[in-house]
């Protein structure tokens, strides 16, 4: 009998991405009803992980929990005491006025929750990167700490249109149709592509967007000056802040901007503090520095690292620092500012 | 401080593969842990046992989100998972489950939410072949461990053959499912004809019946067999 499954494996099972192999497995593994508990568990993680409908409970908590405290429960006739799939209670099977009761009220919840209903949303969470294949065929690769949201439907005619906070790389294909792929981030910065390979990151205070491949088209808006646009060229990065001024600047190997996808970390004369926000960004894991004045400090080079601790620890080295686990945070203690 | 230039990763590479010095290291995913789940549900049992009232709000507070998240993978409508949901916490608190079950609190309302979201599919599936088959309507506690995995890959099916529909009929079905537009609206919004939104959900209906009538079979089977 199997002895442990990784959570990893059950997941793959739930995306429906686990090979037959580690189906037999996980079959074989259930058997003992104590696996059962660690599968809900998991089942309850991805749940969690991989919403479906807004966050919202409606007032189904408040009508739950005026349900328990009535005094005489087999008498609510607003809420019947088991769904019997053939007791005829779902609308199609109803009175027309029940359902047009219900029609009114599906109406009511299609609108409050009308953002759930035609997006997809795929999120990743702390240290997690996840590549997405759209309908179109484009892929996206999410980078950790991101989200997108996707139209569930679009009409033929329209812009493929998506929207993202974080980071992500996408590959876009061409249509037949030469229809217009936009990445929205916030208010003030889109991308318009045909065809081509880029990447966007949309964190803290500014927006980068670097590209690969083709073509793409910059759309941001600049504090007074209304709507404005810049068109990129293969190596170009551009970098909008929050008043929306742009820096355009040439990346030789712009494959620095996607080096995530390899776990790696990329820095060009980075000051330790933007490296720490970036861990924070992508782990959520916070780092305290004993001394204010190491954040100055500037890095380059490439790392790879699989976690927040393995690139912490290389830093560390680098700069004989010591590195310490704090609950689930770190501190940098430098020697100089700790009595030894 | 200034500015440190390393020339290139495979000097920095090197010091990730000793064993890296950190008073308690973060702990490894792969290994087993001997307790199967951390009993997190401690707390509500605690509740349950002081104020059944205050260990049910809890319970609901606790579950109902992922538990309607995972109905209405099946369901296919936000009403009917909420629904369902919610009469799996009333039966709950109705027959004064916690005292009677053995499993933890979430193992058995995942199983109770899933059987009755599939005696749902099955039902819709049957509905009009009038065949409806009674004895294989599972109750709230009754799949085997071979079930679980079935019941999961039902819903990837479901999921697929929704996804593969073309564009307008998963639009129009999607519509009229998730977001309850009569046809009527969905023909206006869609610049369709009322009998051609029809004839799209019907369509669309049967191509998920086809695609999964199969697949459930081997359920069926499964449960004559047991």
């Amino acid at each position: 009998m199997t002895e442990h499954i990784p959570e990893q494996t059950l997941f793959a099972f739930f995306d429906g991405r686990a090979t037959s192999l580690q189906r037999k497995l996980i079959e074989d593994w259930l058997q003992n009803p104590a696996n059962e508990e660690i599968y809900y568990a998991a089942l309850e993680a991805w749940e969690r992980q991989h919403p479906q409908l807004n966050e919202d409970t409606g007032d189904a908590r408040e009508r739950f929990f005026s349900y328990l405290r009535e005094p005489s429960r087999n008498a609510n006739p607003a809420f019947p005491q088991q769904v019997q799939p053939n007791a005829s209670r779902f609308w199609w099977q109803r009175g027309l006025m029940a359902a047009s009761v219900t029609i009114a009220l599906l109406t009511g919840l299609g609108f409050l929750f009308r953002d759930s209903i035609r997006y997809q949303h795929f999120a990743t969470d702390f240290g997690e990167t996840r590549s997405i294949q759209l309908e179109d065929g484009s892929r996206v690769t999410l980078n950790a700490n991101s989200e997108l949201k996707v139209p569930r439907w679009s009409d033929e005619n329209d812009n493929r249109e998506v929207w993202l906070t974080g980071e992500a790389e996408f590959v876009v294909t061409h249509t037949k149709d030469h229809r217009r792929f936009v990445v929205r981030t916030r208010d003030n910065l889109s991308v318009d592509v045909l065809g081509t390979v880029f990447s966007v990151n949309d964190r803290g205070s500014k927006a980068t967007v670097s590209l690969l491949k083709g073509k793409v088209n910059v759309r941001y808006t600049e504090a007074g000056f209304g709507q404005k646009q810049i068109i990129l060229k293969p190596g170009n990065v551009v970098t909008v802040n929050e008043k929306g001024n742009v820096a355009l600047t040439d990346q030789t190997d712009p494959e620095v901007f996607s080096s995530w996808k390899k776990g790696q970390f990329v820095f060009n004369n980075s000051s330790l503090s933007e490296i720490m926000q970036l861990i924070h960004d992508n782990y959520g894991v916070t780092v305290r520095l004993t001394d204010p004045a190491l954040g100055q400090k500037r890095v380059s080079g490439t790392f790879t690292a699989q976690n927040a601790q393995e690139l912490l620890s290389v830093l560390a080295q680098m700069y004989s620092l010591k590195l310490e686990p704090d609950n689930d945070n770190f501190i940098l203690i430098s020697p100089q500012s700790t009595p030894i | 401080m200034g500015t440190v230039i390393f020339q290139n990763y495979i000097v920095l590479q090197q010091p990730l593969h000793h064993p890296v010095s950190i008073a308690s290291p973060l702990p490894v995913q792969d290994t087993p842990c001997p307790n199967p789940v951390r009993d997190d549900e401690h707390l509500i049992r605690l509740a349950f046992a002081t104020d059944p009232v205050a260990g049910c709000e809890l319970l609901f507070r606790r579950y109902y989100a992922p538990l309607r998240n995972h109905a209405v993978r099946f369901v296919y409508s936000r009403q009917i998972a909420e629904d369902l949901v919610s009469d799996v916490f009333c039966t709950f608190w109705d027959n004064k489950l916690h005292e009677q079950i053995t499993t933890s609190y979430r193992a058995y309302l995942f199983k109770a939410v899933r059987n009755r979201a599939h005696n749902y599919v099955l039902w819709e599936l049957k509905k009009d072949s009038n065949g409806a088959e009674e004895g294989l309507l599972l109750t709230d506690s009754s799949p085997g461990p071979d079930a679980t995995l079935l019941l999961d890959e039902l819903r990837m099916r479901l999921d697929q053959s929704i996804q593969n529909l073309p564009n307008q009929s998963r639009k129009v079905f999607l519509l009229s499912r998730l977001e309850g537009k009569s046809y009527r609206e969905i023909a206006d919004q869609t610049n369709l004809s009322v009998r051609t939104v029809e004839v799209h959900i019907r369509k669309a209906l049967s191509t998920i019946r086809q695609a999964l009538n199969n697949e459930w079979m081997l359920l069926f089977i499964f449960y004559w067999l047991h």
